[in-house]
């Protein structure tokens, strides 16, 4: 996927300007964060099972080159392949080759973060192949050749309508009403059914590794990838390294945490666990089964002080919780991965330099962390990655002279406490009547869409020696 | 591509903070333990089991012997399809059921996109989540738990577990008796989406209904 993730404040200026995605936005920063508040509350025990699973993913992390071997030996034990791929390149090549080596004409994909990440769906119909998404979600965007918005729901920013008129344009099925989702699904499900019993490679992504037995965890509701996991001859699973787990405990272990952070749901309609090509008394199943292992700089984060990154489970519990994504939108960030969980993982896999805007998209509330159900300290590592920015004089020239400039004041505390003090009151004296600000010199894209409300006249200093001053009389 | 493994492992190596042998990481790992129990919707297994079942958008029924399962089902293909006919895997306890009785045609085979409806027999059941335990192999292709409208799955009263940790123990010993399948699924709930901004509609691209027949002495009408 091309990335312009350094157009962010000009895509996120272009967002929050639409009045219309208002109640979207309600949905995602305030109906999806109670129900995921219900779903835990009823867990019970989130900070036992969280800080359980987090020691699990350290240790395997810290183990990682065993259980990636194991997991290996599993496969190939069960009659299956494994691919290793440094990089998108490798990656994109190694998938193609599989399906050329199969003169596959069709491919079904189902929904996988690792092949956007490295384009595959436009390498493979650059060499001719017809690729079609699976996911309703991804179809939908598919059709209307966008990116995803976010990560569990790629197309969440597509009205009803926007879906319905899309539907009407690209499948030629005459005249229909389409009024309502029903309709629409069912629609989707006949023209995607003839697909997935036309594709010859069904590719699908994974939501764990497991080292013990090498099944791969996949999680639906809608049954795609397992019928991708079926019908089509050829079977491939898209995972990066940081996926693999011990034991399949330790997969459903996450599980619990992973489906009620995404969907507030307590379990999705389907979990299954798949490895290998089917068996000589098999009535279905692939003839050949691969599993293609993605590094793309994850070998670079593990062992850094970003590491905690990859606990990441891509549940996008942190999207729903950040007030700068809800305002922002997810295109706004530029490339697969938006959000809190983006603005980390797109610096670390892409360079500072393509991105560095993103770990500054941050208010530092720490939402993020407190729902994170990797117990990921997202904020601090974005702090880091901007104190990394400010060092290699990536940011801005005026902004690293404004913060020069605060911490040459700060360091004068005498200074500072009279120059802010002169503002405060200045601030006072010009919003009295109102007790609010319309406008403010520098501070423009505030002012514009709402009132600053005017100081009370003392800085908290000076309000606290006061009160000091009262007790200590009374 | 060994290149791109031996260099991948390599680096993974050089990164990764601890040097352990084998067997210590065994041991840290043991001493890890499992997860904390999960929760559960009522103290009863079965109780939380059937009302995980509802919240999931699943139907039950409940009878005490097979016999009775048939008839329930062949009330159930009839009332739902219009017709006699279904299919299922070559599963030894779905082969011994006395189908004539109730007048269901059955093949056994997998499903193909004609097929309207199907019958699992589970292997094992979890309360914690209401999920359905399918091995996919000979006696129950996996087509059939995707490809049709209507999904029957039988479940054996002595076979619901409380929760994953239970099932997996037991999923263990079942793959020493009778082999390891290529897939092993946990089936909560019929084919749905939220995609259509957040409408949930059943019926995605799997069956629209799922329906359980709970077969055991102590089953009670739900
Ligand atoms: S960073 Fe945490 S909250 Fe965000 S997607 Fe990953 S696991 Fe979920």
């Amino acid at each position: 996927m091309k990335q312009d993730s350094l157009q962010f404040l000009n895509k996120a200026h272009d967002h929050m300007a639409r009045p219309e995605l208002r109640q979207h936005m309600d949905r995602l920063g305030v109906t999806l964060p109670l129900a995921r508040e219900q779903a835990i509350a009823q867990l019970g025990n989130f900070e036992q099972l969280r800080e359980h699973v987090k020691n699990i993913k350290n240790h395997t992390l810290e183990n990682l080159d065993y259980y990636l071997t194991r997991y290996e030996e599993q496969v190939i034990q069960r009659g299956g392949k494994v691919h290793w791929a440094r990089n998108a390149d490798e990656f994109n090549g190694i998938v193609l080759d599989i399906c050329k080596k199969h003169d596959a004409q069709r491919v079904g994909k189902g929904k996988s973060m690792v092949t956007e990440e490295t384009d595959l769906t436009a390498h493979l119909q650059h060499h001719g192949l017809e690729v079609t998404e699976t996911d309703l979600g991804e179809y939908i965007i598919q059709l209307a050749e966008e990116p995803p918005s976010h990560i569990v729901s790629p197309a969440f920013h597509k009205s009803v309508n926007d879906i319905r008129e899309l539907f009407l344009e690209k499948h030629d099925l005459g005249e229909r009403e389409l009024a309502d989702p029903d309709s629409l699904v069912q629609e989707a499900r006949q023209i995607l059914r003839a697909k997935f019993l036309a594709a010859d490679v069904g590719i699908i992504g994974a939501n764990a590794l497991i080292a013990e037995d090498g099944r791969s965890m996949l999680v639906t509701n809608e049954g795609n990838g397992d019928l991708l996991s079926t019908l089509p001859k050829v079977h491939i699973v898209c995972a990066t390294i940081d996926k693999v787990l011990p034991r399949p405990e330790d997969a459903t272990a996450l599980l619990r945490l992973l489906v009620r952070s995404a969907t507030a749901a307590v379990m999705s309609a389907y979990t299954s666990f798949y490895c290998g090509p089917r068996g000589e008394v098999d009535l279905d199943g692939p003839e050949e089964f691969h599993v293609v292992l993605l590094d793309n700089r994850r070998s670079d984060i593990l062992g850094s002080q970003y590491e905690e990154m990859l606990r990441c489970m891509r549940c996008g519990a942190c999207l729903n919780h950040c007030p700068i994504y809800i305002g922002a939108g997810g295109h706004a960030y530029g490339w697969v991965y938006p959000g809190p969980m983006g603005s980390v993982l797109t610096p670390l896999l892409t360079g500072l330099e393509q991105s560095h805007t993103l770990p500054n998209a941050c208010t530092a509330c720490g939402r993020c962390a407190e729902v994170c159900p990797a117990a990921i300290p997202l904020p601090d590592l974005l702090r880091d990655l901007r104190a990394e920015e400010r060092e290699r004089g990536l940011s801005p020239l005026h902004w690293r002279l404004g913060l020069k400039l605060h911490a040459w004041l700060a360091r004068l505390p005498r200074l500072y406490q009279v120059l802010t003090g002169l503002i405060v009151r200045l601030l006072h004296l010009c919003g009295r009547r109102r007790g609010a600000l319309r406008s403010l010199l520098l501070s423009n894209g505030w002012t514009q869409v709402r009132d600053f409300p005017a100081p009370q006249g003392k800085t908290f200093k000076q309000q606290w020696k006061q009160r000091q001053r009262e007790q200590s009389r009374e | 591509m060994s290149e791109a493994r031996a260099d991948i492992l390599g680096r993974v190596r050089r990164a990764q903070r601890s040097k352990l042998q084998q067997h210590e990481i065994l041991e840290a790992l043991t001493e890890l333990g499992v997860a904390p129990p999960a929760p559960r919707d009522a103290e009863d297994i079965l109780e939380s089991f059937k009302l995980r079942l509802k919240l999931n958008h699943a139907s039950l029924e409940a009878c005490a012997t097979r016999a009775e399962a048939v008839q329930l089902i062949s009330h159930y293909v009839y009332q739902r399809c219009r017709t006699r006919k279904v299919v299922t895997g070559y599963d030894p306890r779905l082969a011994a059921m006395p189908w004539r009785d109730g007048g269901v045609l059955v093949r056994f085979d997998a499903a193909t996109a004609e097929d309207p409806l199907s019958i699992s027999y589970a292997k094992l059941a979890i309360a914690e989540s209401g999920s359905l335990i399918l091995f996919s192999n000979r006696s129950n292709p996996a087509a059939n738990n995707w490809l049709v409208q209507d999904h029957i799955i039988l479940l054996d009263q002595q076979d619901l577990v409380a929760d994953f940790e239970q099932a997996w123990e037991k999923i263990r010993e079942h793959q020493i008796e009778t082999g390891s399948p290529r897939g092993i699924s946990f089936i909560s709930g019929p084919s749905s989406t939220a995609d259509i901004k957040g409408h949930l509609v059943f019926g995605a691209h799997g069956p629209q209904r799922l329906h359980i027949i709970f077969i055991g002495p102590e089953a009670l009408p739900p």
